[in-house]
């Protein structure tokens, strides 16, 4: 896209930008680092997890800061609008997603450094996620609604395994009453990794919003997909 | 050249002004290339563009301002209320009262401000004794906001108040001959912020009764005041769509750079 006559534009909203791509990346490192820790039972790695999230409670609120001032200097309209509008948005989606990173963390000191016995689909769920996010960052770098749309499609999966998951564990537990508490445990972590997953997919809705100014929240994906399709690329 | 958005915001149906294939040339200078749209009654369009898009061509067009300039001339149509303004037999006098006008710069007639809107009924015959001018006045001067700042000083000169008074007057002197129309060419460019909220405020209210179409070249003050925006550029309208969608989403590109401040 062209640059704004007014220079400082540009980099007002670059630097909001970059402020972004930062918090995508550590909300993304801490998400990963709090699996490792409950996969290994690293208790210290969880306690820095849960320290990192500091941070990332603080780019947010740098992020707020940089977009009020951009309201207020720039008044912007159409893209930029849009752009500005949808960062707000979006920090608050990374910003839970870190409290749920610090969430599993603590879960992680919680059981003292056992692992899941039983660890059913967390792995799984674990890799999907992780992926989701990468993609939902790529879509937001890119601003492509395209990439967006396929983060939407692709949360049903997280949602299906943990559907699935419930149901085994509830078997498991019927099963093997000693587990019971154990299993609670991990049916917390994976109720988290798909509030994650839930996060993930707002962030690719205001993609979508950003790029082409469609409000898709609560929109089947399908529908969105033939929003996308049926419209010249002007 | 450039097509307008292909989804019309206003249908003909709707358009109580409707300007189809107009084009304009300044002697051998084609300003205007062929513009079509609608206007909608009591609803407020805004135009929007660079200087020497076309706008205030356009806008002149409505009540022919521009027969008055030399070797000017035009093609295409424009309706008001299903007739043609530009018809041989159309009392171009009588077009202007049907289709007021507020300037860039306030105008008022260098007369008190009772005679300011008393002036025009008087010629058409609209108020015909002392008591019904009187309460015209007021009334006209109650509806442009004005009353309260003026009603012990009606006999003073015009001129004497400020330039947001000045324009409120303007704007109650246009409304005293019943229009339909009130044409606005950049209403508010001469005035302090809180003139100009005093006018948009007006703007708001008048859009009740009438039907308003304002040229400005300021992008937030169409995006509060008005309900449609029409994008002009090198006199094509290059985008014409509900106000929200022009602000938040604009369809074509040059609408977005134009906007955003990312032209040139």
């Amino acid at each position: 896209m062209t640059d704004h006559i007014l220079h400082r534009f540009d980099k007002d909203l670059e630097d909001l930008n970059t402020h972004m791509e930062r918090m995508f990346k550590l909300v993304r490192k801490n998400i990963k680092q709090a699996m490792e820790a409950l996969f290994s039972g690293d208790i210290a790695l969880a306690e820095s997890t849960i320290e990192q999230d500091k941070a990332v409670n603080a780019l947010e609120v740098e992020v707020d800061e940089m977009a009020r001032q951009l309201i207020v200097i720039h008044q912007p309209v159409a893209s930029d609008l849009r752009f500005v509008f949808a960062a707000l948005k979006i920090v608050t989606d990374l910003e839970r997603m870190g409290d749920l990173a610090a969430s599993i963390a603590q879960n992680v000191k919680q059981l003292g450094g056992q692992v899941p016995q039983e660890d059913f689909q967390l792995p799984l769920m674990k890799e999907l996620v992780i992926e989701q996010l990468k993609a939902a960052r790529n879509a937001y770098r890119e601003r492509d609604p395209v990439k967006a749309q396929a983060v939407i499609e692709r949360d049903r999966t997280i949602d299906e395994i943990h559907a699935a998951n419930q149901r085994i564990m509830l078997t498991y537990m019927a099963e093997n009453p000693s587990l019971i508490s154990h299993c609670m445990a991990v049916a917390n972590i994976a109720k988290v990794i798909e509030r994650i997953g839930d996060h993930v997919t707002n962030v690719a809705e205001m993609v979508i919003y950003v790029a082409r100014g469609h409000e898709v929240r609560h929109t089947d994906p399908g529908r969105i997909l033939e929003l996308l399709e049926g419209e010249d690329d002007d | 050249m450039n097509e307008a958005s292909s989804a019309e915001p206003v249908s003909s149906a709707d358009a109580m002004i409707g300007i189809d294939g107009l084009r304009l040339w300044y002697g051998d200078h084609e300003v205007l290339h062929g513009v079509s749209l609608g206007i909608r009654e009591r609803h407020v369009t805004a135009f929007i563009g660079p200087s020497g898009c076309g706008k205030s061509t356009l806008l002149r067009c409505v009540n022919r301002m521009n027969d008055r300039i030399q070797g000017c001339r035009l093609e295409g149509s424009v309706m008001l209320d299903g007739t043609d303004i530009y018809a041989p037999d159309v009392d171009v006098v009588q077009l202007r009262t049907r289709v007021g006008m507020v300037f860039q710069k306030p105008n008022p007639f260098p007369k008190t401000i009772y005679e300011n809107i008393a002036y025009a009924p008087r010629i058409h015959g609209i108020a015909r004794n002392g008591v019904a001018m009187d309460e015209l006045v007021e009334n006209c001067l109650h509806r442009a906001g004005l009353w309260e700042e003026v009603k012990d000083k009606l006999q003073q000169p015009g001129t004497a108040l400020s330039g947001g008074q000045q324009q409120r007057l303007c704007i109650a002197r246009t409304i005293a001959v019943r229009p339909e129309v009130i044409l606005m060419d950049e209403p508010c460019s001469a005035l302090d912020p809180i003139a100009t909220a005093k006018i948009e405020e007006l703007i708001d209210e008048l859009k009740n009764e009438f039907t308003i179409v304002i040229v400005t070249h300021n992008m937030q003050q169409a995006a509060r005041v008005s309900d449609y925006t029409a994008f002009f550029y090198l006199g094509d309208l290059i985008e014409y769509a509900d106000t929200s969608t022009i602000f938040t989403a604009p369809n074509k590109t040059q609408t977005e750079d134009y906007i955003t401040g990312r032209f040139g």
